[in-house]
């Protein structure tokens, strides 16, 4: 493995050569320059993995010869080195892409943690890039995590079938991203890839929307029309949330892909539709088709390869991964210095819950982008939820204890019903997705606790 | 699911267990191959045939074998 190489940019020889020493003697490979020429000099004849530099130089302006190293080698870093009087000097080379500063005189135990953040900042972005060279949009699913590894394995050796596959997962852990990736890796990869989330639509609209409309199937129908089906021939269909499909339709659907062949709307015309079925829940389908609320038939027919994908908090592993990789992403198409996230907000970010997973980090990540570029990101700087890891654990704390188990539970259930329709301002059909309730369960238990 | 007609059984053995495959054959002429991989955890496949069925069932049953054991462990670390 190549040595991390700095350059060490002083004026001071009773500094930068005992520096030098202690650093070759720690593993790395140092070069000092002992003005602004010199490292100029240097950058000519080798590269560098980090510029450590005084921003005080007698021939030149610190701020100058680091934007120079930087321009000239992307990958470097910089870590600025600066007296009690020059702070500001300091903050504004945070603000043009140094990586940290050090307020003079500092222990060498200091340096190292520094040093140690920057070389484990380099490994992440490092592993960001292989992940992103290896094939298109895998790169996208940016993960350490062994199960997500898995996953993306599993999803690779399903796309080459077409089997209908079942994505599962709470919101925001990435389904939609899962089946563009299967659909992109199928042989139906070149056609269109058709995603329809079902909650999004009214239930009067539904059969025409999946089906299509034949002309004159009602007043208006003045010419046949398709539907999402027609539009995934030779394609994928991607139903999200495909709990919500009406029970009314789903024999119908069940059809469709059993047999791959519709009929529209007011139409006695059959039509063939070849698409292949990914389908997406963050509900328990199983249960619902205990309870009727789903068609078991239609059931087994999509649960035929089952993919789970974990939330965020069960592959914490990820969370300074992803937030290198959205940084980057957000970078690209805001190009401003990017914040730094200082380790106590990392270790904030790493504890807390994610209760809207990989969606809810880019939010926070772009947030803080915007709000704080080129600064150190310390945990005050993340909004006050997160570091209230836990609302759930918050209300846990709020109970007596003396109560049986299932009092106590029910108990719970309650107030988390109650807490969560308080949060959607009382709006009980997102309560219901939020719970995973159907709403008549819903509206049951609310009259169970009204009435209690 | 009615009037359909069993054609077909058979087992299929994948790693280290047997796993019934029952194929019917519907009024319409369609075919649905099914196997329970455990208790109320059915898979169906359909196709045209009782050939094509069987082919895309048995192509598609490891891969559902081993997918649906990931979803059982994975349900099970949950609990």
């Amino acid at each position: 493995m190549t040595r991390f190489k700095i350059l060490i940019v002083d004026d001071e020889p009773l500094l930068g050569m005992p520096l030098k020493r202690s650093l070759e003697s720690a593993g790395y490979q140092a070069r000092l320059a002992q003005s602004g020429a010199d490292a100029l000099q240097a950058l000519t004849e080798e590269s560098f993995d980090l510029l450590l530099e005084d921003l005080c130089l007698p021939d030149a302006d610190g701020l100058d010869i680091m934007g120079e190293v930087l321009n000239k080698i992307p990958h470097c870093r910089a870590l600025v080195m600066t007296g009690n009087g020059t702070i500001e000097k300091a903050v504004k080379a945070m603000k043009m892409g140094a990586f940290d500063f050090l307020t003079k005189p500092f222990t060498m135990e200091a340096l190292f943690q520094k040093l140690h953040s920057v070389t484990e900042f380099r490994a992440v972005e490092e592993e960001i890039d292989s992940l992103g060279r290896g094939d298109g949009m895998c790169g996208a699913c940016i993960t350490r995590s062994p199960v997500m590894k898995d996953i993306l394995q599993t999803a690779a050796v399903v796309a080459a079938t077409d089997a209908t596959v079942l994505l599962l997962g709470e919101s925001g852990t990435g389904k939609d991203l899962l089946a563009e990736i299967i659909h992109a890796k199928s042989r139906r990869g070149k056609n269109p890839c058709i995603k329809v989330n079902c909650a999004a639509i009214p239930e009067t609209l539904f059969e025409s929307e999946l089906f299509g409309v034949e002309r004159g199937a009602y007043t208006g129908a003045d010419r046949s029309r398709g539907g999402y089906l027609e539009a995934s021939d030779k394609g994928t269909l991607y139903l999200d949330e495909i709990a919500e499909l009406p029970l009314s339709l789903q024999g119908k659907f069940l059809r469709a892909l059993g047999e791959k062949t519709i009929y529209k709307v007011g139409g006695s015309r059959e039509y063939d539709v070849d698409f292949r079925l990914v389908a997406a829940t963050n509900k328990d389908l199983k249960s619902l088709a205990g309870t009727h609320e789903f068609r078991e038939d239609l059931f087994f027919r999509i649960n035929v390869v089952p993919i789970t994908i974990p939330p965020l908090r069960e592959r914490r592993e990820d969370i300074p991964l992803l937030i290198a990789y959205f940084q980057r992403r957000f970078q690209e198409k805001h190009p401003c210095p990017k914040p730094h996230f200082s380790p106590e907000a990392l270790e904030t970010l790493c504890n807390y819950g994610f209760p809207g997973n990989v969606r809810e980090l880019q939010n926070i990540v772009e947030h803080i982008s915007i709000l704080h570029p080129g600064e150190i990101i310390k945990p005050r700087h993340l909004s006050v939820s997160l570091q209230n890891p836990d609302p759930v654990a918050t209300l846990f704390e709020s109970f007596a204890v003396g109560k049986p188990l299932k009092e106590a539970v029910a108990d719970f259930e309650n107030k988390y019903i109650e807490k969560v329709l308080h949060s959607v301002g009382g709006h009980k059909s997102r309560s219901a997705s939020i719970l995973g309730l159907s709403r008549k369960v819903l509206w049951e238990r609310l009259k169970r606790i009204r009435e209690a | 699911m009615t009037n359909r007609i069993l054609v077909h059984k058979s087992f299929i053995h994948i790693n280290g267990n047997d796993y019934p495959i029952m194929v019917y054959s519907c009024p319409n002429g369609r075919h649905s191959a099914e196997t329970a991989l455990g208790t109320n955890d059915i898979i169906i496949n359909d196709a045209a045939s009782l050939e094509e069925v069987l082919a895309k069932h048995k192509r598609l049953l490891p891969l559902a074998v081993y997918a649906h054991g990931i979803r059982q462990r994975s349900k099970g670390r949950r609990r």
